[in-house]
């Protein structure tokens, strides 16, 4: 269920952004009815998003063909995915390009509108204080989230270097019932050693 | 169905054509409060569940779906956008209530027009033969009076090829787990659907139910026995919940 989990807030969290935005449905209407997935390749997991007018639907398994495909590692893709960096990134494109390029503009151009709902909640001064501070923090933070995300890749680039592959698994578990199969011929032999 | 054989309605022992109409009071009851009361009692984890069932589901773009008793329609609208607009969803309950919230709800959502509405017993489903890609019941099968002849024509409105999924509460798997879910089942979920819903006997009905449902490799026979092939089941939650999944080959 952790998977279920972390999918569906990923999906909440989307689509609160999307909602924050008046603009977010002109963004999405090019690209409604449309199916990308992304392959991360370094760990390896695959993600869809399924696109409608109002809102963007993840889902990690699906069996029909994708409308365009994004290949690559995560800093990769977070770098495509960034006006800024976008031209350096290494990724892999399939299938309809035009989508990927609405899916682009969808990220550069959605900017929500998180000031008239923080400010309900903490009040306008403070949300006018907080606003201020992102905005000076705004030329350090993209040099936080590239080591964030170099640090990040690394890290599940170890981990999936160092976890058990399922070829590794079953040979280990063919070499444990192999070994249990030999512990029950020796027993066996030990029995009929011991009959009188 | 003779009309002299009995079936349970939740610990009670009732006449089997009483049956739907009880079931049909708990639910004209609860309609209006359901999806608020499914958070709750659930603590949102039944959106966790649906999830996986949609993932399991194998639905893509131009298939065709029955979400039957979809009541609010949680299932029914990602369909809609799963099978885009050359395939189509239909979304049947018996209860007219559940099925007037649950399109209430869809037309918010903007879903209208992309969803049909049928209101439909599960025993006797009137479709053509072979019309559905796949067929989803969640947390409605448990509610039908007579479960193989439900199953019997779910198999016969499925296409050759199409799938069945089930999800339903079921047996935990864990005995601590078991005395927890019990605890919770019959001393704190009928005084939240009171506190709630001003409702404690609907909720007192969903517990019973849930135990007189049959167990997880109970209903994977009785799938066998309806036709399906390839079943199986998955335990979500400590198999507080699960899904089975058989094949009309």
């Amino acid at each position: 269920m952790l998977r279920e989990l972390s999918l569906a807030s990923a999906e909440q969290l989307l689509n609160q952004l999307l909602k924050l935005d008046t603009e977010a449905c002109d963004l999405l209407a090019p690209l409604a009815g449309k199916i990308l997935c992304l392959r991360l390749s370094q760990p390896e997991f695959q993600l869809y998003l399924l696109f409608s007018h109002h809102r963007i639907d993840l889902m990690q398994q699906y069996d029909g063909v994708a409308d365009a495909g994004i290949l690559g590692e995560v800093g990769q893709l977070l770098d495509f995915l960034r006006p800024a960096t976008r031209n350096r990134a290494q990724v892999t494109l399939s299938g309809d390009l035009e989508l990927i390029q609405h899916l682009q503009r969808l990220v550069f151009e959605l900017s929500p509108d998180w000031q008239s709902r923080v400010s309900q909640v903490i009040g306008e001064p403070l949300t006018a204080w907080l606003e201020r501070r992102l905005r000076q923090d705004r030329q350090r933070l993209p040099r936080h989230l590239q080591w964030l995300l170099q640090t990040l890749t690394e890290l599940l680039r170890d981990e999936a270097q160092l976890s058990v592959g399922q070829a590794q698994l079953a040979s280990s578990q063919r070499q444990l019932s192999e070994l249990r199969s030999q512990i029950h011929q020796i027993e066996r032999r030990l029995a009929r050693l011991e009959q009188p | 169905m003779d009309p002299k054989s009995t079936t349970h309605f939740g610990f009670q022992d009732i006449a089997a054509g009483d049956k739907a109409g009880k079931v049909a009071d708990v639910f004209h009851s609860v309609a209006q409060k359901y999806d608020l009361m499914n958070d709750l009692m659930s603590f949102g984890i039944h959106r966790l569940w649906k999830r996986f069932t949609l993932e399991a589901s194998g639905v893509r773009r131009g298939h065709r779906v029955l979400d039957l008793a979809g009541g609010t329609g949680d299932l029914a609208a990602r369909f809609a956008r799963m099978v885009g607009p050359e395939g189509s969803v239909i979304l049947a309950d018996i209860n007219e209530s559940m099925l007037h919230t649950g399109r209430d709800k869809l037309i918010d959502q903007g879903l209208a027009g992309k969803i049909g509405f049928v209101q439909a017993d599960a025993e006797n489903l009137p479709f053509a033969s072979n019309s559905f890609d796949c067929l989803t019941i969640a947390f409605g099968l448990r509610n039908v009076t007579d479960k193989d002849a439900a199953l019997r024509s779910m198999f016969r409105v499925l296409k050759p090829g199409g799938r069945l999924l089930i999800l339903e509460f079921s047996q935990p798997t864990d005995a601590m787990l078991a005395k927890a879910y019990d605890f919770y089942s019959f001393k704190v979920l009928p005084r939240m659907g009171q506190l709630v819903a001003g409702d404690a006997d609907s909720y007192r009905y969903l517990a019973e139910s849930i135990r007189m449902h049959p167990a997880q490799d109970a209903l994977k026979t009785m799938l066998d026995d309806a036709g399906f092939e390839q079943t199986e089941y998955f335990n979500l939650t400590g198999g507080i919940v699960a899904l089975h999944r058989g094949y009309k080959l």
